[in-house]
């Protein structure tokens, strides 16, 4: 008994380490993103990135959009994606075997024709069934392929794309109109990059009309507010912080950019990957990093893309659940840059981050509520130290969600009106009561279904934007 | 750490609540000055009447609505709004803004003397860029180039040694008129960094400067930087300086795709018919760049360009560039409709 009663305690002690250790370490990231944004905010200010593209070295881009079952939104989205601004573009429109009428929408509305492509490169994918381009819109390229997924759709839009730079957006992903010019200039600037990922900001909220962010608001339920926080913290500081570092571990596959021949030379994406976003990134870092370790995976902060967040437990559990599945599967395959020096800080710092504080985080957490209440209602620790582990849980929790708020404003002040600004501090504070928990028990839930086998993408429904 | 949290957002929401009054008090002003500057536009009353209405506490007001039109108008009404500033109270006020030490006013004066092209700033922002400040930097300088001060170039040159961003250099460059390229010509003979070479040419092709065409040509001929020649290739064929088909035709075969590929895009645009088999037998090189470029070229440089591709095209042992034929082929199908 009363070495069961010495483990709890212990056990205990080493919670208020571990909460202590993931709490400054989100203090640090936060302070070096600080600095990187300032003096991203200052590098940009000066600069007028129509002119600098109008005679400089731009490289054209292949925008690819996977598409399954968005026959809501494709219309729009292509509409939209087609007035971006860029020197030089293709948009490859992936129809990843639609059961709906996506494929019969873009018919109609585009003209489209069938033409004889065929794959300049050998990635995997299903079969593609036929190739289609607009006579109207001339840039627009529309693959449709077997149902695979959406790597393999990714894939299957690699395989046609004559560009240098490709671009990968999510179908119903809202893009700022200067996004392809904001992430292509790290490419033009340093040419040991291979890809570039751009900050994603939760659309709930926003008067959206016809594909484009007219108005900024914030979401009308809390669910989507604690996410948009969520989103700051993630985007602003997690991982700016590790781009400092030359660390950046995940680009959201909702918007980012890769040099085409790294992608081609890492065999493009993985088929039936659940995190095939994190899990492309870290492979890159593991084949490139040891043949040149300049090579750099970077971040830019400008908000350049809006995503329609959950509003519904069962859909937001579902996607949360996908995002630990993924994030598990991608360090599982990739366990050799864990505290391997020849990744520099990614194998020191950033993968062991990972491991310790995402991977097994829900389960350092949740087991930690169990003994840390069983422990206090058996008189095993005493009241002052349960009060101080509870501050130190929540008040780091609310300090850090505030500090992002508080960045947002002073960087890149998105949200016009003062009543969405205090909407989010609120946000930020009440997040951690009960949120974030349930966000945890679904993370739990997902690494003991990932180590039980369970390893399946699930279903992801999306209300569409109005 | 939760009392830093209070004041941090209490000073945010300060901050937010200043800047949404002041944003109030900017847009009455503006209600009331606008009718006056259109009827000024129109030809009613001089710069010093108007701006002798505004009191001194509301310049900045009017200087920051005056600055999106300054960047916008070209002829009689920029001459008119830049008379607002250079004829009145205004320029001194610029002036002495410019002079303080204070970051945020140089910043701002700096703009409006410079594209308002008030000559008497020169020494101030002379001696603004002298300090070591990026931000002052870019500022001033782009202001003297908006000024035509070509006595600052060294000085500018000089100073951004300090800067690594050579993208600002462009932007500064650009924003002198086309005499620039004259003076660039003169420091090309001189021995430079790779970066400020770049940059120079691509200012040259910026203003598509043809007499600066043997000046770049000995650049791609000497040098053996990749961006060097690549730029001054794209220089070559946007300006079509036929003197340079010898040097050129010699970078078809080079060892480096990017500069291959390049060469292969700017002989086609200056003599195609003389270099159609050469770059036709660039279809089956190892590197796609330069296959897209040759195909790209023969389909549309080249007389009988749509029938070779097309042999091409459904010949399955050359299969890249049958696909890059066949790629090409139907975007040219779809476009002719």
């Amino acid at each position: 008994m009363i070495l069961l009663k010495y483990i709890i305690i212990f056990y205990n002690y080493l919670l208020l380490t571990y909460t202590i250790c993931i709490g400054t370490i989100y203090l640090l990231l936060n302070i070096l993103s600080f600095k990187r944004i300032l003096q991203y905010k200052r590098k940009m200010a000066y600069v007028d990135l129509k002119k600098i593209f109008k005679f400089q070295n731009y490289k054209p881009i292949s925008v690819i959009v996977p598409a399954y079952n968005e026959e809501n939104t494709i219309v729009e989205s292509i509409k939209s994606l087609l007035q971006l601004e860029y020197p030089e573009y293709q948009l490859i429109v992936v129809n990843d075997g639609s059961t709906d009428g996506t494929l019969e929408k873009i018919f109609n509305h585009f003209s489209i024709r069938q033409v004889a492509f065929s794959p300049l490169y050998k990635l995997d994918s299903m079969p593609v069934k036929s190739i289609y381009m607009s006579p109207r819109y001339q840039s627009l390229v529309v693959v449709d392929k077997a149902n695979g997924g959406k790597a393999d759709a990714i894939n299957a839009g690699i395989n046609i794309s004559k560009n240098p730079l490709i671009t990968v957006i999510d179908a119903d992903s809202i893009l700022e109109r200067d996004c392809l010019l904001k992430i292509v200039r790290p490419f033009m600037e340093n040419e040991n990059i291979i890809a570039v990922g751009g900050t994603i900001r939760v659309a709930n909220g926003c008067d959206i009309i016809q594909g484009n962010i007219v108005k900024i608001g914030i979401a009308h339920s809390w669910l989507a507010r604690f996410q948009t926080v969520e989103y700051l913290r993630a985007f602003l500081f997690g991982r700016n912080g590790f781009d400092v570092l030359n660390s950046v571990m995940i680009i959201s596959g909702a918007f980012s950019c890769f040099s085409r021949d790294a992608l081609i030379k890492v065999g493009g994406y993985r088929r039936g990957s659940i995190g095939e976003d994190m899990e492309i990134i870290v492979r890159m870092h593991e084949v490139f990093r040891i043949e040149n370790p300049e090579t750099k995976i970077t971040f830019i902060p400008d908000p350049v893309c809006w995503t329609e967040a959950p509003e519904r437990l069962k859909i937001l559990r579902s996607q949360r659940i996908r995002w630990q599945k993924g994030t598990i599967e991608s360090l599982r395959l990739h366990m050799k840059i864990l505290f391997n020096a020849k990744f520099g800080a990614l194998g020191l710092i950033a993968f062991p981050y990972y491991v310790i504080f995402e991977m097994a985080g829900p389960i350092v957490e949740i087991s930690g509520y169990f003994v840390f209440t069983f422990a206090y209602f058996f008189n095993i620790i005493s009241t002052p130290f349960a009060i101080a582990f509870l501050s130190v849980v929540i008040i780091y929790g609310m300090v850090l969600s505030i500090l992002s708020v508080v960045l947002e404003e002073l960087s890149f002040k998105k949200f016009p009106n003062i009543q969405d600004l205090f909407m989010l501090f609120a946000a930020a504070v009440f997040e951690n009561f009960g949120y974030r928990q349930l966000i945890t028990w679904w993370r739990f839930k997902a690494t003991i279904e990932y180590i039980s086998g369970k390893r399946n993408w699930g279903k992801m429904e999306k209300k569409g934007f109005n | 750490m939760l009392v830093t949290s209070y004041f941090l957002i209490c000073l945010i929401v300060e901050m937010r609540i200043l800047s949404n009054h002041k944003s109030k008090q900017k847009l009455k002003f503006l209600n009331k000055f606008e009718p006056l500057l259109f009827s000024y536009l129109e030809g009613d009353g001089l710069p010093e009447e108007i701006v002798h209405k505004i009191p001194h506490r509301k310049y900045r007001f009017l200087l920051e609505y005056l600055g999106e039109f300054l960047l916008m108008l070209k002829g009689e009404d920029f001459n008119k709004l830049a008379a607002l500033i250079t004829s009145t109270k205004l320029s001194d006020y610029l002036l002495l803004k410019l002079s303080l030490n204070s970051k945020k006013n140089i910043i701002f004066s700096s703009f409006f003397v410079g594209i308002a092209k008030i000559k008497k700033a020169e020494p101030i922002l002379q001696m603004k860029i002298k300090k070591h400040n990026d931000q002052i930097f870019f500022r001033c300088s782009t202001a003297l180039a908006r000024i035509n001060s070509y006595e600052s170039l060294n000085l500018i040159l000089t100073e951004f040694k300090r800067f690594k961003y050579y993208s600002y250099l462009l932007l500064i460059l650009t924003e002198f008129d086309e005499e620039i390229c004259n003076k660039i010509i003169k420091l090309l003979k001189t021995e430079l960094p790779e970066p400020l070479t770049v940059t120079f040419i691509r200012v040259l092709r910026y203003y598509k400067f043809q007499t600066a065409g043997q000046s770049v040509l000995t650049c791609l001929v000497y040098s053996y930087s990749k961006e060097i020649i690549i730029e001054s290739l794209k220089f070559i064929e946007e300006i079509k300086y036929k003197k340079a088909i010898p040097a050129v035709s010699r970078l078809i075969e080079h060892s480096k795709p990017e500069i291959s590929s390049q060469a292969v895009k700017t002989i086609m645009k200056l003599d195609s018919e003389a270099f159609e088999d050469r770059v036709y037998s660039k279809l089956f090189d190892q590197n796609y760049e330069v296959q897209y470029q040759a195909a790209y070229g023969i389909l549309n440089y080249c007389n009988d360009g749509e029938e070779k591709l097309s042999e091409l095209a459904y010949d399955l042992q050359n299969s890249n560039a049958a696909a890059i034929s066949r790629m090409l082929l139907s975007e040219k199908k779809v476009k002719e409709g």
